[in-house]
């Protein structure tokens, strides 16, 4: 390696590697122009205006750390909407995880007529949105929506949904089943890449179908695990759309999610100032339980090549 | 770990890429972001007096981003600024040739559904035909993106000649910021005659007691009755009077009890509907009470909340409407009205139904039963009902033809021009003298109400104005301070007097922030 580093380390760098050097930026061009504009850029004028009051029409006006000591001391609405964005996502990521996986191990069965299964199972996550929102406004309607009529079906008088306060946040970790079709093909994907010498050598060892599924299966999709955790973990506090259309935050802000507060701010108030305050928050604590999820890997996610260089 | 850069001590790592992407996304803010504009900053420190004459280069240093197009339009506007009436004696000089050769055109920012942007496309033709110098480039926005379209144009330093509020944020938003043009100067040179507009409805469209908005139309509130349940329960009707004291709120429950029929432990048929379908700001109202301070028109907005009784005990009233008695509906059963299906009162199922008269052109198409219109019950404490929603024009300071919007503005609130829009599209026309061709134009429409339209008329002078016309920024004195406490009563978890108590400091702190630099 020294001996390598000291020949290209010579002072006449070759024309060459300066050509390389060229033609990546060429290539990486788009992207980076793209990123500067669209993300980087943006990025600091919110960080910028984070530290300013700025209602579009008027020029920012500078008011120091202002926003930050409001939003962190005066302003329980941030508080609440974390509280509902937290409870949301402390059910809908285990949720979401165990549900894709289940149903990635059903999908991975050889079953006649299995393409068509994964192929109904992985359609709603194609639909999204507000059509999405709309059709479940329908389904948890109390007095209307199917949910309850099959409940009522089995003798159970289904809650209100949507209009109580308790199990709003139920009725949004129910729909965030909607879209579990993507972590399921990714599941899926990782499933069927466990390569079968495994398990032949652990059925020589009298492993069961138990013992096979916890001693290889599971070990060998953490990593899809881990990937869809940091990706369940990012979703979830950034849901808004389901919010916005169908309860707008009600009732009594017991789904004020934290996007959803964001987006009052910026875009019905336009206070866009303390907008901006507010996702500089988000980022921190989406930064900080994606770490942690990162940090925690070592114990729990295992690499049939070695950890190398493949962590984040 | 970056093992490339073992091999080439100054090969590109991915931690140098991403930095020096951050670094020239700052030099690219810091290069596109303009200094502060002198004229903009100027402009909250003169609201209540004449606009500025804005130099030609005001207008591009106000984009925040470097917007080069709109500089076109400013600039050639510029020359003709000078000619903006900036000070009274400077009038004359600018009326007296109203076509002057501005050839800036007129950028009308209109809030647009489908049913009215053809009577407003004929209001705007018949003005272009009387004033052929003037070129009219309207802009047609849904109303739920006004508010945005609004701030981008001026933002962009493009802002609309004339602007038509369609949501709770209405043009003291701008009155406060000093973006408004103050009209009395116009109004004055050119002794524009405001006595035939609603009283109301012109001292809501008041900042600080200049007139910075003329209303346009009243959208008034009635109540809308089903004759077909009447009958079958073998019920009176409703009056029509408004000043009917026999027909109290009181008289009201009963009425809709005795219209509620359940079958299987569910209503099938509700006996009431809520004010306005929904469970909101509006119950306070309609038994005379006021959320606010009543010298509120004195400065042109709210600055206590200081509810009366009487809003304690309208809001009860409706909670327990709904909840307790069972004869309005339940929130659940409104809400597949909002997903697309027909509202419980067209459906048949509704027997009493406070509302706008913005439902007139669907109740009309109506064909299963009979129903008519009638008066609000009488609250014990007057003077008002419930709320009126009145729609205004008001310019912006620097709109690009001064002149020109405002020969326009005057033309659309004219009674020629109210004549077309809103005079068939379903409001009723700002002014007092159209009352009763409004009548006639919808008697037409609807020959089985005929005889009831004038209920509507009527109502007008009666009604508040809505939040818009008495506050600088609804939105976040609403959905933080009230209705979160709202929704509590209707889910019986609080009494009226309760919640209010408990809005009280949210409501105050938002009322603080949005007026902050109002006075």
């Amino acid at each position: 390696m020294a001996r390598i580093a000291n020949a290209r380390s010579s002072p006449r760098r070759g024309s060459l590697a300066r050509r390389e050097e060229l033609a990546f930026y060429l290539f990486a061009s788009p992207w980076l122009i793209g990123f500067i504009i669209w993300i980087a850029g943006p990025m600091v004028i919110s960080l910028l205006l984070s530290f300013a009051d700025y209602d579009i029409i008027t020029p920012p006006s500078f008011s120091g750390l202002d926003n930050y000591v409001q939003l962190l001391t005066n302003d329980d609405l941030v508080w609440q909407s974390l509280k509902v964005t937290g409870l949301y996502s402390l059910g809908a990521i285990p949720l979401g995880l165990i549900t894709a996986f289940v149903l990635a191990l059903l999908m991975n069965q050889k079953v006649r007529g299995i393409a068509g299964f994964r192929t109904i199972y992985y359609m709603p996550a194609v639909i999204a949105g507000v059509p999405v929102a709309l059709l479940w406004m329908w389904i948890l309607n109390p007095d209307f929506g199917i949910l309850n009529n099959a409940l009522a079906f089995v003798g159970i008088t289904g809650p209100k949904w949507l209009f109580s306060e308790s199990w709003v946040i139920p009725a949004f970790v129910l729909m965030s089943l909607w879209t579990i079709g993507a972590p399921m093909i990714i599941y899926l994907a990782g499933l069927q890449g466990i390569p079968q010498h495994l398990y032949e050598a652990a059925e020589l060892d009298g492993a069961g179908p138990w013992s096979k599924f916890t001693h290889v299966t599971i070990p060998m999709i953490t990593p899809i695990i881990f990937f869809n955790a940091i990706i369940g973990v990012i979703g979830s506090f950034q849901i808004f759309t389901p919010a916005y259309v169908m309860t707008n935050g009600g009732p009594a802000n017991a789904s004020l999610f934290y996007g959803l507060y964001l987006y009052n701010n910026a875009f019905r108030y336009f206070k866009m100032g303390y907008a901006s305050a507010l996702a500089w928050l988000m980022f921190f604590i989406i930064l900080a339980l994606s770490l942690l999820v990162v940090r925690s890997s070592p114990y729990w996610v295992y690499y049939e090549g070695g950890r190398g260089d493949g962590g984040i | 770990m970056d093992s490339s850069s073992q091999l080439h001590p100054r090969s590109i790592t991915r931690r140098r890429l991403l930095a020096s992407s951050f670094a020239v996304g700052s030099l690219l803010v810091a290069a596109c972001s303009q200094p502060a504009a002198p004229a903009p900053t100027a402009a909250p420190a003169q609201s209540a007096a004449a606009p500025t004459k804005p130099p030609a280069t005001a207008a591009p240093a106000a984009a925040a981003a470097p917007a080069a197009t709109p500089t076109a339009a400013a600039a050639a506007a510029a020359p003709t600024t000078a000619a903006a009436p900036a000070s009274p004696t400077a009038q004359p000089t600018a009326q007296a040739a109203p076509q002057a050769a501005n050839g800036a055109p007129v950028v009308p920012l209109l809030r647009s559904s489908a049913n009215e942007i053809q009577f407003l496309k004929d209001d705007i033709a018949l003005f272009q035909k009387n004033n052929p110098s003037i070129t009219v480039n309207p802009v047609f926005v849904p109303g739920n993106q006004y508010n945005q379209k609004t701030d981008l144009m001026i933002a962009a330093g493009n802002p609309p000649s004339l602007w038509f509020p369609a949501s709770d944020r209405g043009f003291k938003y701008y009155s406060a910021k000093g973006l408004n043009m103050d009209l009395d100067p116009l109004i004055k040179s050119d002794n524009y005659d405001l006595s035939d507009f609603y009283p109301r409805g012109l001292k809501g469209s008041q900042w600080k007691g200049h007139q910075e908005a003329l209303p346009i139309s009243e959208w008034a509130w009635v109540l809308f009755y089903n004759k077909t349940l009447f009958d079958n329960a073998k019920l009176p009707y409703p009056p029509q009077d408004w000043k009917d004291a026999t027909w109290t709120w009181d008289k009201y429950l009963e009425t809709a009890k005795a219209l509620t029929v359940t079958a299987g432990g569910r209503a099938t048929q509700f006996g009431a509907g809520l004010p306005g379908d929904s469970r909101d700001f509006f119950s306070g109202w309609t038994h005379g009470g006021w959320w606010f301070n009543q010298d509120w028109a004195d400065s042109g907005w709210v600055s206590k909340f200081q509810p009366d009784p009487a809003v304690a005990e309208a809001l009860q009233y409706w909670a327990d409407a709904a909840n307790k008695l069972n004869v309005a509906p339940t929130a659940a059963a409104e809400q597949s009205s909002m997903a697309g299906a027909p509202d419980l009162f067209m459906s048949g199922k509704l027997a009493m139904s406070p509302n706008s008269i913005g439902n007139l052109a669907q109740y009309a198409q109506i064909t299963s039963f009979e129903w008519g219109m009638a008066a609000w019950p009488h609250p014990t404490t007057l003077p008002a009902h419930c709320g009126i929603w009145v729609d205004e024009y008001s310019m912006f300071a620097k709109a690009a033809n001064p002149e020109g919007s405002w020969a326009f503005m005057k033309h659309m609130v004219s009674v020629d021009g109210e004549k077309i829009y809103p005079m068939s599209y379903g409001p009723i026309p700002s002014h007092q003298s159209l009352g009763q061709q409004w009548i006639q134009t919808w008697k037409d429409k609807m020959p089985k109400v005929a005889d009831q339209l004038s209920v509507a008329v009527n109502a007008v002078p009666l009604q508040f104005v809505t939040p818009d016309n008495f506050t600088v920024n609804f939105s976040p004195i609403n959905d933080e301070g009230i209705q979160p406490q709202i929704d509590k009563v209707y889910l019986g978890q609080l009494t009226a007097t309760a919640a209010i108590t408990a809005m009280k400091p949210k409501v105050d702190q938002q009322i603080a922030e949005t007026t902050k630099g109002a006075s």
